[in-house]
């Protein structure tokens, strides 16, 4: 589904951040150590770097989904509609909202964007597909790895954190709206102080 | 592969971050294995004892509630205590380290000793220990309670004025924002060290409840104060909170301010106990915590006197300073170049690969031929012990310790010959070792024989002796400079259990803790939610409270704050009374408790009464990743 394919890059140059494209080698060597730097597809259809486009330097929340789940999933991005809300004009400036979908041969880009106009999502949340072995990987490096098959297992936790700063924490993604965005703002207050 | 200079390039050096940030080199979470620390040879350091709080000048700064209901500057004792960061040694093999630490900001303090030589020692992990003799200088113990409807301030106790100087601009893991849980005791919600600021706290709190329970890092926009940083640095009004702990025995505040929505009793057993004091920051306790703030409080009475050859004949004379030895495990994982190494992303408990004993790696311990108390706090993340008194060799001799103390302080009797005890996250359990019966020159270990590989819980059986993790080695050195007159005495604070009347009187409450779909819940409902309690349970009001752990793949030490409780029953038997393998001390009319392992399906009835103290409380799982995963709940205490 996705390659490599040159072009790709011209449409993650649109989403790379100045402070991403501004470091050397090294750096994006060593993020890819950690957060995979796979290469995933938004739900607008661009390619782009799952660490170095999305979450380097950024404030992200980060939580799991796929969208022919009916339980539990609706209520989670419901949920996190409130908390896009209560971020304000901050998402997509200072915080990024990033849902990777557990079941990309179904949630493909059209599929997610769609989702996302149903819940009216803002710019700043980025739906993310990308090849089931990336998404595994991304999945078990954010540290959810119940060893099961069920994708429900996945789709409780919100990860958020400070790339910039590395400081990482984890909470239910139904958590009040309010108790999420207030563990999230000292977070930001840092970046935007520095 | 990463040089150092890139490391420095990148601002990443000795923060721990390079291995475990997004950054970072390899994780857990990889389904791999962190590389391992680097080797240090066993037992050739000095187990560290910290030092003991010095009392500051009477600062009376405070908030007016202070001075109208509590401080008497004649009687109630100040200590000032800074977070900090500091460097410090893990053992003599290792660089340098940084960690967060909590320091005696009062002049003449002293920091970690060697416990059997008293000489200084880079090992100065752990806070300063807060010593405290029950009603010392407090309401006199022995006059009657009477109801005063106008209130004076009580005196006695003490203030500790908590100051945030960790660094504003940290990269890495932990965040430098803290609150500080007094672990143990029975105290003000105020001083409770609640996770979160509160938008609307109760109001029915007659001394209140501060608007700001978290303390900023330096630098916070916020007025001055006249307190200085250990570095340097004028302390705002946001980076600082006083605590105050009265010390006064559970009930003789409802008696005292008349209270009479229930029978208040003064419940003189209560508070004397091994307690400990660390961060408990929403969301971030297990990183905070892991990178070093930490200390112990340590309460003494009439009878558990700490004084071996008190005259007094009520006093039992159990072994006393310096034969009383606080004895805190850690596990820890440390980089080449000494730093610290965690994983944010290890969901399930994070575990270290070195044993640290009070702030040393794998330490040793001089110890002459006589009792020893040791006072045992399992100050880690999310491992288990199973300790074991042994002379380290396979197939040699393993020997009995005496078991007095848990969390709730000395038990009824104490529970002699115990082979063995297995300590939760938060526990406390207290030994006395008799070294008489060893020849000077023997060698000997505590050992601890469970494996455990990941942060759900331990894994099955136990290692053979000699084959587990030696936490700390034992040089008996020779005979005392004194004949040792400390007994354990057959009866140590005996109480009856809580008597059936009570029981069926008790309103009941169920909590089970689950997770579902990934995630920590507790009745079903996602915890950490700390706006909203999960229940009020009224003053004075006796309370049956069932938990349970309905996921048989993790396991969890349950802690509730305020009080301590009863274990009426355990998957609905009461709980063993044995001194064998391990040593179970739970049940109610011999032990005391605040925190309760739940194994995978177990479940256990606890007796509680919230007394004196009325406001927000939470009631959590131990394991710290799963507390910061919001596996924690908020109840209020009523009128």
């Amino acid at each position: 589904m996705i390659t490599r394919r040159t072009d790709a890059w011209v449409a993650v140059a649109s989403l790379v951040l100045a402070a991403a494209a501004a470091t050397g080698g090294t750096h994006a060597a060593l993020a890819k150590t950690y957060l995979p730097n796979v290469v995933v597809r938004t739900q607008d259809g661009a390619w782009v770097r799952f660490y170095e486009d999305l979450i380097k330097d950024k404030v992200v929340l980060i939580n799991f989904m796929f969208t022919s789940c009916t339980n539990q999933c609706p209520r989670t991005t419901a949920n996190l509609v409130k908390v896009a809300e209560q971020l304000g004009d901050r998402l997509g400036r200072d915080v990024r909202m990033i849902s990777v979908t557990l079941d990309p041969a179904t949630d493909t880009p059209a599929v997610l964007r769609n989702y996302s106009h149903r819940y009216g999502t803002k710019p700043g949340w980025y739906f993310v597909t990308g090849r089931q072995k990336d998404i595994d990987a991304i999945r078990t490096r954010l540290g959810m790895r119940d060893d099961t098959t069920d994708l429900m297992q996945h789709t409780g936790m919100l990860v958020y954190g400070n790339d910039a700063t590395g400081q990482w924490a984890a909470t239910p993604a139904l958590a009040q709206p309010r108790a999420i965005v207030r563990s999230v703002m000292p977070l930001l207050q840092r970046t935007t102080n520095e | 592969m990463l040089t150092r200079r890139d490391m420095l390039k990148f601002g990443l050096a000795g923060t721990g971050y390079v291995i475990l940030g997004p950054n970072g080199v390899i994780s857990l979470a990889d389904g791999g294995s962190l590389p391992a620390s680097p080797p240090t040879t066993p037992f050739i350091d000095e187990l560290p004892l910290p030092g003991a709080i010095v009392d500051a000048d009477a600062f009376l700064d405070l908030p007016d509630e202070f001075l109208r209901f509590w401080v008497d500057p004649n009687t109630t004792r100040f200590f000032k205590i800074a977070s900090e960061e500091r460097i410090v040694k893990f053992h003599s093999q290792l660089p340098p380290t940084t960690i967060w630490g909590y320091k005696d900001l009062t002049p003449g303090a002293q920091p970690s000793l060697g416990a059997g030589s008293r000489q200084p020692l880079p090992f100065n992990v752990l806070g300063p220990t807060i010593v405290q003799l029950f009603g010392d200088l407090g309401p006199p113990r022995d006059q009657p309670l009477t109801c005063t409807s106008t209130p004076v301030p009580f005196g006695g106790g003490f203030v500790v004025r908590h100051i945030n100087c960790l660094p504003p601009g940290h990269k890495g893991f932990g965040v430098p924002r803290t609150t500080v849980h007094l672990h143990g005791g029975h105290h003000l919600a105020r001083a409770d060290g609640f996770p979160v600021n509160l938008d609307n706290p109760p109001t029915y709190i007659p001394d209140g409840f501060p608007q700001f329970i978290v303390m900023e890092p330096p630098g916070f926009d916020a007025p001055p104060t006249t307190d200085v940083c250990p570095g340097g640095g004028v302390v705002t009004e946001r980076q600082k909170l006083d605590y105050y702990y009265p010390i006064l025995d559970p009930g003789e505040l409802d008696i005292v301010r008349c209270v009479t929505s229930y029978a208040p009793e003064r419940d003189r057993g209560e508070r004397p106990s091994t307690q400990w004091y660390h961060d408990h920051l929403l969301d971030f306790t297990g990183p905070n915590a892991y990178r070093g703030l930490a200390g112990f409080v340590l309460c003494f009475d009439e009878l558990d006197s700490g004084t071996e050859n008190d005259p007094n004949p009520a006093a039992l004379r159990l072994p006393s300073a310096p034969y009383d030895i606080p004895i805190a495990l850690q596990d820890k994982r440390f980089a080449a170049d000494g730093s610290l190494v965690f994983s944010s992303f290890d969901h399930d408990g994070f575990l270290g690969d070195k044993f640290v004993v009070n702030g040393a790696i794998q330490p040793y311990l001089e110890v002459k031929r006589r009792k020893y108390r040791f006072r045992f706090l399992n100050a880690s993340n999310a491992r288990i012990y199973r300790i074991f008194f042994n002379d380290g060799n396979a197939g040699g001799q393993t020997f009995p310790m005496d078991m007095i103390a848990t969390e709730g302080g000395l038990l009824s009797s104490p529970l002699r010959g115990a082979v063995s005890f297995m300590i939760a996250m938060a526990e406390r359990y207290e030994m006395v070792i008799d070294f008489s019966k060893f020849s000077t020159g023997s060698i000997l270990y505590l050992e601890n024989r469970l494996p455990q590989s990941d942060g759900r819980k331990p894994d099955d059986g136990l290692l053979p002796q000699g084959s587990g993790n030696k936490l700390l080695q034992f040089r008996v050195t020779g005979d005392p400079p004194f004949p040792d007159n400390s007994q354990v005495p057959d009866v140590l604070r005996p109480f009856a259990p809580i008597s059936q009347a009570e029981i069926a009187g008790a309103l009941r409450r169920s909590f089970r803790f689950d997770r579902t779909d990934g995630a920590w819940a507790i009745n079903d409902r996602f915890a950490g939610d700390l706006d909203t309690p999960i229940a009020t349970p009224k003053r004075g009001q006796p309370e049956i409270w069932h938990l349970e752990n309905s996921s048989g793949g993790w396991w969890h030490p349950i802690h509730i704050h305020s009080e301590f409780f009863r274990v009426l029953a355990r998957n609905g038997r009461p709980p063993s009374i044995t001194a064998r393998n391990p040593v179970v001390a739970e049940r109610d009319g011999l032990a005391r408790k605040d925190t309760i392992l739940l194994k995978g399906g177990d479940s256990v009835d606890v007796f509680l009464r919230f007394r004196d103290h009325l406001g927000p409380f939470v009631f959590h799982c131990h394991n710290m990743e799963h507390e910061d995963m919001a596996m924690m709940a908020r109840f209020d205490v009523v009128p």
